[in-house]
């Protein structure tokens, strides 16, 4: 199998290739290329997807991650516009007789279209990319966006999108197309975030001032990446500016930022750092209850990247980041994070054969316990980490075919639990939930290919391969989840292996200049999947791979879309219709036990889940006007056959309609509003249908699972940015940001509970808590 | 330690939740309704004393008045050596009681037979069997109270030692001066050994008095008595379970609402459990 996989890949690109070669063999050896890089004039920040157009052939092509390009043409002359959404067009005329480097500058145009909106990269993108289903962010254009307690917020934003919806009020899980949060691959500068949240998930971990860009893969998920069944998240870190030292911040509600970057030395090497921390325990020793003084309550983030051009054809990057959340009483503390390196390194074969190398690492971990040394005293701890090597290569083999290809190896160790007694006379035994190790292993190719003006196609092909390996104890379970014997394998020993070829393939029928049509077919597997069976999710969650017992997810999904746009490509609308299938999903029996138990594999219950809809989106950039208007229509069912007597129930995730309206106008060079506003049916829930009384109790009777619904949900945010003055001599800039989150004070339930009264304890009643109602906030963002 | 572990998540989120400034409120919310089914709640236990069985039926959510009483049922207890049949009381119609001089007996196991109900009125009578084993349980050598400023409570601490080579289960509750603070399941304390199997517990809190919360004061010399009831692994994951299905819900750290699953036959809810039964008292000083 491994085999025949490996020569269809290896087919694969080799047909593309000799197919190109064919096509173009008359010229093939006249052929001439130009490649080089682009980027941004002001900061040297190499911009992605910037497009390269050539008058001449109407043909072009668009920058890879790291800002190259590579374009070949017949020996003559040519004039080669290099254009990316908010900056000035750059114009060249070229006479080609020989493979060209030429490097781009861009500026930004001075009549910048103050996008807090989701961008494409060239106007027309969403009609000719053959990528559906794909939305893209800008750090810069995230800021703007009204938010809780206005921290910026990258996955608050996500989550206005067609087709995402947050998995409950203030949370930074989000779920996609119907899919679990755990079914969201989160990549940092190709690092997987394995728990993005901070304070309890009211905030995501990621700085927005250190973020150049942000794409999330809804579907139609690259062959490049895998390994969750529902999107990916691909968020990039800034470079560093080259060109001269700089530095951005803010100071906001509940936490301050600062962000430094420039050259070092000179204009190959150049660094980023960026740091974030909240201060609502610095006001605590202010506090007049004494217990209270000593809290500790806090979060931080840092990041860091240092890049040095080594010539023309090699470039390093070292980024990493690192967060954590602090919660430490006199009685018991907590703390937990994340942390993540990555090393880079560009390098050029040749004017058509891009190449990087990754080395990536990765780890997550919690630790919390009581603080005393009492007989009962413990601590608790949990680690995951993950070691990765990725190749990947871009092959420009002529204007019509652009292949990518490449594979990816990660070892990831996972203690799930590791619980001790910390007293002198303690209690407590050690109480370990054995670790576990597994390779996740993948081979890709995917060709895009211009067939003709109206026809673009990209085929592509993932091979995963999954190992358990040792050393690690296995166990073993009957037909009733009954755990029935263990087995220990010794280090190195592969124990169990599943794998998976993962076509992905879309095409792209272009109608007319602003009209196109979209279709696109994915298979997804998944082999890690998180131990959670509340719809928030809490720092405690321990990931799990799948094993002899848990077989990995899989998802097909199907897409059709019909993408226009009008008015000079400044309004753009969308239709996206898709169908996703997943099997082996996992849910949980019901009150399992999910935290530091080693029969965990026991508590799970397998089925299938199936979720389907329409998405529509209109997005504007107008001059003075912005900003988005999406609706999705879907459905969300799992079938799992120990649960609701296996008929089909609701997602929790499932919502019927979800909308968002997202504004943006500017009312004068310094001044702007925002609004956004959200609308989505409520969540299904379980809620009683009887109770009964016993020992005391009165214990609620319920009957299917979630075949009620939670209140609709609907929130009104707004915000006035007020900019200083700019003077030609002053470096500083200045800009107010005042905003309302919820602004009309909407009460949306965020849970309801059935609850005995107080006075009267034969009376059993519904509560409902909400959160957040009209929370405004202040923020001054500078820059230097 | 499971349910201390939550306790501290469960805190720490609730610390969050004030800074964040979370409401609650009583909504009305319509709720569909379903078909009455028997309820059982009743257990043995090695203290000698009139033992009972309670037969009810469950009640719409909204129904707000006491649980409908199941009279005139044939109830029997059986265990290898006897088998006796309990008498209503006629005070108390549902509630179904044993001899005074009743007790049972650790290794053995309880066998409950419930006929002569109708519960889904079909004119045909049902029969419901439930059954648990009696485990038994190792004496407490001391109790000991302690201040806890955090959160202002008082912790009663144990001292017993856990049997090695056996899977323990324990539920406690306390009395002041005699009268009982528990008076339902999810007010007892329950912990599982197997953070501790065959440890000696030097002074493990079991379980809790919030004088604000019971709404009382602690007097010098008053008497706090704990009772250490060792009890079968089914019967804690029911405990476990109603102690979910009672508490606050919120998505951060709760699953989906489900059924807690009982021990009776035929569709019946609730529980009839054996267990043993230890107890020490302590004096309070302040």
């Amino acid at each position: 199998m491994l085999k025949r996989t490996l020569l269809f890949l290896f087919i694969l690109v080799l047909a593309a290739y000799g197919q190109a070669r064919a096509e173009e063999d008359p010229v093939s050896k006249d052929l001439i290329t130009i490649s080089g890089s682009i980027k941004d004039a002001t900061s040297g920040e190499a911009l992605i997807g910037a497009t390269v157009y050539v008058e001449e052939t109407k043909s072009g092509n668009i920058s890879n991650l790291y800002g190259f390009y590579s374009i070949s043409l017949p020996a003559g002359s040519y004039h080669l516009v290099f254009a990316y959404l908010g900056y000035d067009a750059y114009e060249t005329k070229v006479e080609l007789s020989e493979n060209q480097v030429i490097n781009v500058e861009l500026k930004p145009s001075s009549e910048s279209i103050d996008e807090i909106v989701v961008t494409s990269e060239r106007k027309d993108a969403n009609v000719r990319d053959p990528q559906m289903g794909v939305e893209k962010l800008k750090g810069k254009t995230i800021k703007n966006v009204p938010v809780l307690m206005g921290e910026t917020d990258l996955v608050k934003v996500i989550q206005l999108l067609p087709g995402v919806s947050p998995t409950s009020e203030g949370s930074s899980g989000f779920s996609v197309r119907g899919g679990n949060p755990d079914q969201n691959l989160i990549l940092l500068d190709e690092a997987s975030v394995y728990n993005a949240g901070h304070l309890m998930g009211f905030f995501s971990v990621f700085n927005n001032d250190a973020i150049k860009d942000v794409k999330l893969y809804k579907g139609d998920i690259p062959a490049s990446n895998g390994g969750r069944l529902s999107s990916l998240l691909d968020i990039r870190m800034k470079d560093g500016n080259s060109k001269k030292f700089s530095g951005t911040g803010g100071i906001g509600t509940i936490s301050s930022r600062l962000t430094l970057e420039g050259p070092i030395a000179n204009e190959k090497t150049s660094f980023v750092v960026s740091g974030r921390r909240t201060y609502v325990d610095l006001f605590l020793p202010f506090a007049s209850d004494e217990s209270v003084r000593d809290n500790k309550l806090y979060f931080y983030d840092f990041n860091a990247k240092v890049n040095h051009t080594i010539n023309e054809n090699n470039r390093i990057y070292l980024s990493g980041y690192f967060g954590r959340d602090v919660f430490k009483n006199d009685f018991s503390k907590m703390d937990f994070g994340n942390k993540t390196v990555t090393f880079r390194w560009n390098h050029i074969f040749s004017p058509k054969l891009f190449s990087n190398f990754t080395l990536i690492g990765s780890q997550y971990d919690y630790a919390l316990g009581t603080v005393e040394g009492g007989a009962d005293s413990f601590e608790w701890e949990s680690n995951l980490y993950d070691l990765s090597a990725k190749l990947d290569f871009d092959y420009y083999i002529n204007p019509n075919n652009t292949v990518e290809f490449g594979a990816q190896t990660i070892f990831r160790e996972i203690l799930p639990g590791l619980a001790r007694g910390t007293g002198e006379n303690s209690l407590y035994n050690e109480i370990k939930v054995p670790e576990n190790r597994s390779f996740e292993h993948a081979l890709y190719a995917q060709n895009t290919q211009k067939i003709s003006d109206w026809l673009v196609l990209k085929y592509g092909l993932r091979w995963s391969l999954f190992q358990n390996v040792g050393a690690g104890t296995q166990y073993y379970y009957n037909d009733n989840y009954e755990f029935t014997n263990s087995e220990r394998y010794g280090t190195g020993e592969v124990y169990n292996t599943y794998h998976g070829i993962e076509p992905r393939l879309g095409a792209n029928f272009i109608i007319n200049p602003t009209t196109s049509i979209k279709a696109s077919y994915n298979r997804t597997f998944q082999y890690l999947h998180l131990a959670s069976n509340s719809t928030s999710g809490t720092p405690l969650d321990v990931w799990f791979p799948s094993s002899p017992n848990v077989k990995p997810q899989k998802a097909d999904q199907f897409a059709l879309g019909l993408f226009r746009n009008f008015n000079d490509n400044t309004i753009e609308t969308s239709i996206e219709g898709f169908y996703k299938k997943m099997y082996n999903t996992i849910d949980f029996k019901d009150h399992p036990e999910l935290l530091l138990n080693e029969y965990l594999e026991g508590e799970l219950r397998f089925g299938e889940a199936e979720a389907y809809g329409v998405e529509m989106m209109l997005r504007f950039n107008r001059p003075k006007w912005n900003g988005w208007i999406s609706y999705t229509l879907s459905r969300v069912e799992r079938t799992v056959s120990e649960i609701n007597g296996g008929k089909p129930y609701l997602s929790p995730y499932d919502h019927t309609h979800d909308c968002s309206i997202v504004l943006n106008r500017k009312l004068s060079n310094r001044t702007s509003v925002s609004a956004n506003w959200v609308f989505y049916t409520g969540a299904p829930v379980t809620f009683p249908v009887g109770r009964y009384e016993v020992g005391g109790d009165i214990i609620p009777l319920y009957s299917e699972r979630n075949a009620e619904r939670m209140p609709d949900y609907h929130r009104l945010d707004l915000s006035l940015i007020l900019s200083g003055k700019d003077k030609p001599n002053r470096k500083w800039h200045g800009e107010w940001v005042f905003s309302v989150y919820n602004a009309y004070g909407r009460k949306n339930a965020w849970a309801i509970n059935f609850v005995r009264d107080d006075d009267n304890p034969t009376i059993t009643k519904a509560q409902m808590t909400y959160l957040f109602s009209f929370i405004p906030s202040v923020t001054y963002n500078f820059k230097f | 330690m499971k349910n201390q572990n939550k306790k501290y998540v469960i805190a720490g989120s609730l610390m969050i939740l004030l800074l964040l400034n979370a409401c609650t409120e009583d909504i009305t919310l319509k709720l569909n309704n379903t078909e009455p089914r028997l309820v059982v709640d009743g257990s043995v236990s090695t203290d000698t004393m009139v033992h009972f069985v309670r037969l009810t039926v469950s009640a719409d959510y909204y129904s707000n008045k006491e649980p409908q009483a199941i009279s005139n049922a044939l109830v029997t207890i059986e265990d290898d050596v006897q088998k006796i049949e309990l008498s209503e009381s006629d005070r108390y119609p549902g509630y179904y009681l044993t001899p005074n001089d009743y007790y049972g007996r650790v290794g053995k196991s309880y066998h409950l037979t419930i006929e002569n109900v109708d519960i889904d009125n079909d004119g045909v009578f049902e029969i419901y069997e439930a059954e648990s084993v009696l485990n038994s349980v190792a004496p407490i050598d001391s109790v000991r109270l302690e201040y806890e400023d955090t959160w202002d409570l008082w912790k009663v601490l144990l001292y017993a030692q856990d049997p090695v080579e056996t899977d323990d289960f324990y539920s406690f509750s306390i009395a002041l001066n005699d009268s009982s603070l528990t008076n339902r399941y999810s007010e007892l304390g329950f912990v599982d050994d197997r953070f501790f199997d065959g440890n000696y517990a030097a002074g493990v809190w079991v379980q809790t008095i919030d004088e604000e919360d019971m709404e009382l004061e602690l007097k010098e010399g008053d008497w706090v008595k704990l009772n250490m009831n060792g009890i079968t692994e089914e019967f804690y994951d029911y405990l476990v379970a109603v102690d979910e299905e009672v508490s606050f819900k919120a998505p951060l750290f709760s699953g989906p609402p489900s059924n807690v699953k009982g021990n009776v036959s035929n569709g019946a809810l609730g529980f009839f459990q054996a267990y043993s039964y230890t107890t020490d008292s302590v004096q309070f000083k302040r």
